[in-house]
C-alpha cells in the first residue's frame, strides 16, 4: 500500500512538473511573443504605408527619415506595450515555452514576409 | 587619410556597431551551444552564464545602436532629395551626393534601392527585438539554461534568427554602399 502511494505521489509530481510553467518560462514567453508582435506590426505598417498615402504621410514622424520613422516607431511601441501586457497576463494564465516559441516564429515570419519588397510593393496604391 | 562626417557615421553604423554584433555572434553561439552540464563544470557554468549575460546585453545594445544610427543619422543623407537644378535622370557627379536618386537614375542600379534598400531599411529593425529577447532570456534563466535543453535550444534559435536578419541587412548595406557610397 505504501509503495502504491509513493508511486502515485511520484506520478502526480511528474505530471505537475511536466505541465507546470516556471516563472522564467512565463517571463521569457511574454518577451518572445512581444518580439513577434513588434515584427508583425512593422510588416503591417509597411504594407499600410505602401497602400495608403494618408497613412504614409502620418507615419513620417521625422522629416529627414520620412515614413520609416513611424513604421519602426509603431513597431517598437507595439513591442514594449505587448511585452508589458503579456508579462502581467502570463502571471495569471501562461502558455508553455514551446507554444510561445511557435507563436513567435509565426509572427516573425509574417513580419519578415510583409517587409519583403515584392510582397509589400504589390499593395502599392 | 580624411573622412567626411557622412563617411565617419557610415563607418560607425556598419563597421562599428553592426560588425561588432555580427562578429560577437560566433562567440555567443558557441557559448550557448556548449552550455551543458556534460561539457562544463558547475563553476564553469556560473562563469559562462555571467559572460553570456553581459555579452548578449552588449550585443543587444550594439544592434539597437546600429539601427538607430543607421535610421536617424545615415539614412536621411541617403534619401535626401537633390535640388531641382540637378538632373535626376543622369548619374552625374553632382547626383552622386544623393545616393537614392543616383541609384534610381539608371535601370542597372535601380534595384539596389527598390529591392536592396527597401528591404534593408525595414528588416533590420526586427533584429534588435529578437536580440533583446535573447539577452532577457539568458538574464532570466541564468544557470538553468545548462539543465534545460528546451530553453537553451529556443534561445539559440532566436539568437540565430536575430543574426540572420542582421546578416541580410548587413550584406544589402555593403552592396548598396559599394554601388553608391555616401561621401
Amino acid at each position: 500500500m505504501a509503495t502504491q502511494t509513493t508511486k502515485f505521489q511520484q506520478a502526480v509530481q511528474s505530471s505537475v512538473e511536466t505541465t507546470s510553467i516556471s516563472v522564467a518560462d512565463r517571463a521569457v514567453g511574454a518577451a518572445m511573443i512581444a518580439s513577434g508582435v513588434g515584427s508583425l506590426v512593422l510588416g503591417i505598417a509597411i504594407v499600410a504605408a505602401e497602400a495608403n498615402a494618408g497613412i504614409k504621410s502620418f507615419l513620417a514622424w521625422n522629416s529627414g527619415v520620412g515614413p520609416l520613422s513611424g513604421k519602426t516607431g509603431v513597431s517598437v511601441i507595439a513591442f514594449i506595450i505587448s511585452w508589458v501586457a503579456l508579462h502581467f497576463f502570463f502571471q495569471r494564465k501562461a502558455v508553455s515555452l514551446t507554444t510561445s516559441f511557435i507563436i513567435t516564429v509565426v509572427l516573425v515570419v509574417l513580419g519578415l514576409l510583409l517587409s519583403y519588397p515584392p510582397v509589400f510593393q504589390a499593395f502599392a496604391g | 587619410m580624411n573622412l567626411t562626417d557622412r563617411e565617419l557615421w557610415t563607418l560607425i553604423h556598419g563597421m562599428g556597431f553592426g560588425a561588432l554584433f555580427l562578429l560577437a555572434f560566433a562567440g555567443g553561439f558557441a557559448g550557448l551551444y556548449s552550455l551543458r552540464p556534460q561539457f562544463v563544470t558547475p563553476d564553469g557554468i556560473t562563469e559562462r552564464v555571467r559572460r553570456l549575460r553581459w555579452g548578449t546585453i552588449l550585443m543587444a545594445v550594439c544592434v539597437w545602436l546600429t539601427v538607430i544610427v543607421g535610421t536617424y543619422i545615415v539614412y536621411p543623407w541617403y534619401r535626401a532629395a537633390p535640388p531641382e537644378t540637378i538632373d535626376r535622370t543622369v548619374q552625374s557627379e553632382e547626383l552622386s551626393q544623393y545616393p537614392r536618386y543616383w541609384l534610381l537614375a539608371s535601370e542597372e542600379t535601380a534595384e539596389y534601392h527598390e529591392f536592396g534598400m527597401e528591404w534593408k531599411e525595414h528588416v533590420a529593425w526586427i533584429s534588435p527585438l529578437l536580440a533583446t529577447v535573447v539577452a532577457y532570456g539568458i538574464f532570466k534563466y541564468g544557470s538553468e539554461l545548462a539543465a534545460s535543453k528546451r530553453a537553451r535550444n529556443i534561445m539559440i534559435a532566436l539568437f540565430l534568427l536575430s543574426f540572420a536578419v542582421a546578416g541580410i541587412a548587413g550584406v544589402l548595406g555593403a552592396l548598396i554602399t559599394k554601388a553608391s557610397p555616401l561621401t
